[in-house]
């Protein structure tokens, strides 16, 4: 029985990461810039299970399942502020949103 | 190199060969008449009446937030499934105040009316 | 079979209150919205569960005392409550009061008067509770997150003001990638030690040591993480923004609340935790406190927006209170916790009087709001000038001691540098906090229309302002709790 070695999730993970923090730094859009931090949470969930597998333990998939359900209620939160963001000023592009610059 | 994985490889590869395949055979085998009523749905619905990139009530999303949370607070429920009989009347008492405390969120969800459609 | 045991309640007690009573407050408040002054008796229902907390703390630690124990570990390795606990929890506690005492008047002025607001602190509370107090990654997670989505909503409170809407905003995505950073360390973390339990993991990377690439990239990220909580430079870009849009009363909670316990989660993490690859963290956290200093003290000079003012000036105190952890002796963690208690008096009193100045029509958020407060309200100018010069660490007040403490422990462990470099900075921000003092006595009024008043607004400026002179006078009831918990927690 042959095994993935666990080096290659952790770069999958890392790779999946590093794309979360590209498209949170160069998208526009503000639902893709939360889909970008939702990529990277996704990513050390990854990870976490990754460990649990090769130590035989269930405390990173318990971990996950956490990580989990705080993303859903920091989406929900998050989706909640950018609807009062919309009806504010018509526009979702993160460039507009700067009533506070310097 | 984990070998378990060919017959995936393989079928992944058949899978995508085969609709690439077939679609050009049709496209030189078939004669070209195109007309309006090829172009219809045909037996599947009713013609679309507007974009269906139009907006949506604000509604929808306040229903969709709290389906989100809801459904994922049930992860929490499998694990002491799993475990019910060695957790005992600890997993039930505790299975208890979690449930207790989506209870609290629920009666605020319907005394704030969002749930209510008329 | 696991059960719930007199020692967990005993550990989980004060957190515990908490979740029952925001819970009670949200129930409460949509149950009850006909009963005449209904939001009163909510604000003071949530203060019962403050006091109620405060007291379970408190047996906590007289049940340590009573049984000589310095820490005590329960709720199966998930809490451990020690000084450092018990100190950063006492704070928070004292800032949710005053926040609680301020955001009346506000909330009625602003027409946003709910009980979301009030059960959003306390979760905010319950959740610092497990800031300070975890000792394992999960729990330390769970309460950093149940914090911040609190502050998120809380940021956003004024839902029609844009200001409110784009704080945050802001705040969320750049604080959901904070938290990112932060996971992905402990991601690493657990792989490096197999368990979530901090006590493993520091003999874990011990054994490691500091040339390992795992350790490398966890100390990395984590670090960069912490320092987006604690704003320091270069990763402040969402405190000015978030300070400003945020709800007034909010943003002292911000600035001193959520500060404190992130200071503990450091406290915590580096020196506690990683403390053997104490040459990874150290670099970093000397720029990090250096840039901090420099942006935050020179940024502010140009503000003209007071929270903005203020906001830079609290970025620029982070980089003070690192400095105490980069010195990293007894002295300068003690240094860190005075340090700690007294930006808590002073600035939760400066966001007293910018609450006071928020009235019917005039947001009282800029610089010239404050001209000829010395004639129409001379007590307010008078301790608002008392609270700029701890601010500025100027003697006699509590600023001062803070300071001297951190500048001690630099230079008793040589970082000559960093000393000096410090105190050019205290020379800047003179100026800044002198620019607020001229507007209030050489300047003449603009407006008659009284300040926003009400007991708890009175109460805290009074409380917080006194106390700032008080432990500047009569410093020793401090330094011995400080000199007590930086003995408990090691």
């Amino acid at each position: 029985m042959h095994h993935v070695p666990l080096s290659w999730y952790l770069i999958l993970s890392a790779i999946l990461f590093a794309l979360g923090i590209a498209g949170f730094i160069y998208r526009k859009n503000i639902i893709t810039v939360f889909m970008s931090i939702e990529l990277m949470l996704n990513a050390v969930n990854l990870s976490f299970v990754a460990f649990a597998y090769q130590l035989r333990q269930v405390d990173g998939q318990i971990y996950a399942f956490f990580v989990m359900v705080v993303a859903a209620a920091e989406a929900a939160v998050g989706l909640a502020i950018i609807l009062t963001v919309f009806k504010n000023r018509k526009t979702l592009q993160i460039d507009e949103i700067d009533s506070m610059k310097l | 190199m984990p070998s378990g994985y060919l017959p995936i490889f393989v079928f992944a590869i058949l899978a995508a060969l085969f609709p690439v395949a077939a679609l050009l055979l049709a496209r030189l085998v078939r004669p070209s008449a195109p007309n309006a009523a090829k172009l219809s749905a045909y037996e599947c619905g009713i013609e679309p009446t507007s974009q269906s990139r139009g907006r949506y009530s604000v509604r929808f999303f306040l229903v969709a937030m709290l389906f989100v949370i809801f459904d994922v607070e049930t992860v929490f429920l499998f694990p002491w499934a799993v475990r019910y009989r060695q957790l005992g009347w600890f997993g039930i008492a505790e299975a208890g105040v979690f449930l207790a405390f989506l209870v609290v969120g629920y009666v605020w969800v319907i005394r704030k009316r969002v749930l209510d459609w008329s | 079979m696991p059960v719930f045991t007199g020692s967990d309640m005993l550990t989980l007690l004060p957190a515990i209150v908490m979740c029952l009573f925001a819970c009670g407050t949200l129930v409460l408040d949509v149950m009850g919205r006909r009963i005449p002054r209904g939001r009163r008796w909510l604000m003071l229902f949530g203060l019962c569960g403050l006091a109620i907390t405060g007291v379970s703390l408190w047996r906590q630690w007289s049940a340590l005392a009573a049984g000589g124990l310095s820490q005590y570990t329960g709720a199966q390795g998930a809490v451990t409550l020690d000084g450092l606990g018990f100190f950063s929890n006492a704070l928070v506690l004292g800032a949710t009061v005053l926040l609680f005492l301020t955001s009346y008047r506000f909330l009625e002025i602003t027409r946003e008067h709910s009980g979301e607001y009030y059960s959003l602190a306390l979760f905010a509370q319950a959740g610092m509770y497990f800031m300070a107090t975890a000792s394992e990654l999960i729990t330390l997670f769970l309460g950093l997150e149940l914090t911040s989505i609190s502050f998120y909503i809380l940021v956003g409170f004024t839902r029609v003001d844009r200001r409110s809407n784009e704080a945050a905003l802001k705040y969320l995505l750049l604080g959901a990638v904070s938290s990112g950073f932060i996971l992905y360390g402990f991601s690493l973390l657990y792989g490096i030690a197999g368990s979530t339990e901090l006590a493993d993991i520091s003999s874990a990377v011990s054994g490691r040591g500091a040339s390992d690439p795992f350790v490398v990239v966890a100390v990395v990220t984590i670090v960069a993480g912490l320092l987006f909580k604690i704003s320091a430079v270069p990763f402040h870009m969402w405190a000015p923004d978030a300070y400003d849009g945020a709800p007034t009363p909010v943003t002292g909670h911000l600035s001193v609340a959520s500060k404190v316990a992130s200071f503990a989660v450091i406290l915590r993490l580096l020196p506690m935790t990683l403390g053997s690859v104490r040459s990874l963290w150290e670099p970093l956290l000397i720029v990090a406190a250096v840039a901090s200093m420099t942006v935050g003290s020179i940024a502010a000079l140009t503000q003209h927006r007071l929270k903005r003012l203020f906001a830079y000036s609290s970025i620029a105190h982070a980089g003070y209170i690192l400095l105490g952890i980069i010195a990293g002796t007894q002295m300068g963690l003690r240094g860190v916790y005075v340090y700690l208690i007294v930006y808590a008096l002073m600035n939760l009193g400066a966001f007293t009087v910018l609450t006071a100045l928020h009235r019917h029509g005039i947001a009282g958020e800029d610089l010239h709001d404050l001209r000829g407060l010395s004639t129409t309200r001379p007590v307010h100018a008078a301790l608002f000038v008392v609270l700029l010069l701890s601010l500025a660490g100027m003697p006699p007040t509590a600023g001062f001691l803070a300071k001297y403490y951190i500048f001690t422990a630099l230079i008793e462990t040589r970082h000559y540098a960093l000393a000096v470099i410090a105190a050019a900075y205290v020379v800047v921000s003179l100026y800044f906090y002198f620019r607020l003092v001229r507007e209030m006595y050489m300047r003449p009024a603009e407006t008659r229309e009284p300040l926003a008043a009400s007991l708890g607004i009175r109460l805290s400026l009074y409380a917080t302002a006194a106390l700032t002179l008080f432990i500047g006078v009569f410093p020793e009831p401090v330094l011995r709790l400080g000199f007590r918990i930086s003995g408990v927690g090691q």
